[in-house]
């Protein structure tokens, strides 16, 4: 069946089977391999987008549930030549080792700071805690998403 | 849903239905999905809603996800406020967002945060077919290990829980990690006399002990009269079992029969101090 899913403010239409996961059209149909696929049984979470602003994870997610849906990748977070904000954080705190999760980490974090102006770290935790880092950089990535907070509502002030 | 119930009945074991689809995916990857010809996705069914009615009971629709049920406001502060509880408590955000209720509850899987609430709170199933609507209570709606009383033809559309005055409920786990299925999890039911002094119904549903959730009846009968306090919960959840956990992966039979009177008496002090503070219905 063909679908359309509208990627990074993006239309595409794609062919697929009702096996196929939103993570095999992000990657092999569109060429998006910032998702990552990893333990493919929703347990590492480096495939994750965000599916309507909610975080999701893309291995487990049949391609035609993402139908007339919006997905973000990583890609989508940058506009033009500026890092976003939170890119911008995890630079400054030195936050990613290898990198392999920091796409998923990204997304997790736009998601807890578009829902909430100030949140806790338990929030933040709680937000984390559905993707692995092997490099167990969990500590910065956790103060970056609190700097990147707080340097928001300080400029919304 | 008429559309759903059509297919369902002409395909029947060869049609498997989607709700969130998360444990569908694990069971596809290992083989589970052999025989089946027709997937049918319930998204676009309407069964996606949390409504309370006049009498203050809660109408769940079975493709509610975790994260709805977790920021709904409707469920504070009432006898079935365990359902919220464990929506909360379900991890990681990834799982909350795609999973629903009721698929939870479909997969029969006895470790699962779902199941033992539902048990506990003797929810009301009810499951529709071509021809036919029917009721089912929690308890006799898990029937084994992968088994639950749906018929081929059938899709539980609704879960609804009665409002109760002086009641609380809870959910507790015990899991290796935050992100882990339960190694024993368990969830409560207590209902107060008039004047708030006196147990006067207990339920105790464990999970991750048997291959459904099932009752500790012997702590259960020892509350039922007994005066609502720590000391009366604590006594209860000491009581001997009447059942032998099964061991599973992270945790031995020795390890449960240890680590159960603690959950139950957290899950049961939660329950007591929500009934205290329970609004009328």
């Amino acid at each position: 069946m063909r679908i359309v899913v509208n990627v990074n403010e993006e239309d595409y239409e794609v062919d697929v089977q009702p096996s196929t996961s939103l993570n095999e059209v992000l990657r092999e149909q569109i060429g998006i391999t910032s998702v990552k696929k990893g333990c493919d049984s929703g347990g590492c979470g480096v495939c994750t987008v965000l599916l309507d602003n909610k975080q999701i994870y893309s291995c487990m997610t049949p391609s035609w549930r993402a139908s007339n849906k919006k997905v973000l990748t990583v890609d989508g977070l940058s506009k033009a030549n500026e890092l976003h904000p939170l890119q911008q954080g995890f630079v400054k705190r030195s936050a990613s080792q290898c990198g392999f999760c920091v796409p998923a980490m990204l997304l997790v974090a736009k998601e807890i700071l578009d829902e909430s102006l100030d949140p806790t770290e338990h929030q933040i935790r709680d937000a984390l805690c559905g993707v692995l880092c092997r490099c167990t950089s969990y500590a910065s990535y956790i103060r970056a998403i609190m700097d990147v907070a707080a340097d928001r509502r300080e400029s919304e002030g | 849903m008429d559309e759903v119930l059509a297919v369902l009945d002409k395909w029947g074991e060869e049609a498997r239905i989607v709700a969130g689809n998360t444990t569908l995916y694990e069971l596809a990857n290992q083989g589970g999905l052999a025989g089946t010809r027709r997937l049918v996705d319930l998204e676009g069914a309407g069964l996606n809603y949390i409504r309370v009615d006049e009498q203050g009971t809660l109408h769940l629709g079975a493709c509610t996800t975790f994260s709805e049920i977790a920021s709904s406001e409707l469920l504070d502060g009432k006898s079935y406020f365990g359902i919220k509880e464990v929506s909360v408590k379900t991890t990681p955000p990834q799982i909350r967002n795609m999973g629903t209720i009721g698929g939870s509850a479909c997969s029969g899987i006895p470790f699962y945060d779902i199941p033992v609430v539902l048990h506990a709170l003797r929810a009301r199933m009810e499951i529709l077919s071509l021809n036919s609507q029917r009721i089912i209570e929690g308890p006799d709606f898990f029937v084994d290990y992968f088994v639950t009383a749906l018929q081929p033809n059938e899709v539980l559309a609704e879960i609804q829980v009665d409002s109760r005055p002086l009641a609380g409920s809870s959910f507790v786990k015990l899991g290796r990690s935050s992100v882990d299925f339960a190694v024993v999890n368990c969830s409560t039911f207590v209902s107060l006399d008039g004047n708030g002094r006196r147990v006067l119904e207990a339920r105790i549903s464990l999970g991750g002990v048997s291959n459904t959730p099932i009752s500790y009846a012997a702590a259960e009968e020892y509350l039922v009269g007994k005066e609502a306090s720590e000391a009366s919960v604590v006594a209860a959840a000491t009581k001997p079992l009447d059942f032998e956990p099964m061991p599973s992966v992270h945790a031995s039979t020795a390890y449960k029969k240890r680590v159960i009177p603690v959950v139950v008496r957290d899950a049961l002090l939660l329950a007591l101090e929500r009934a205290r503070q329970a609004r009328p219905r």
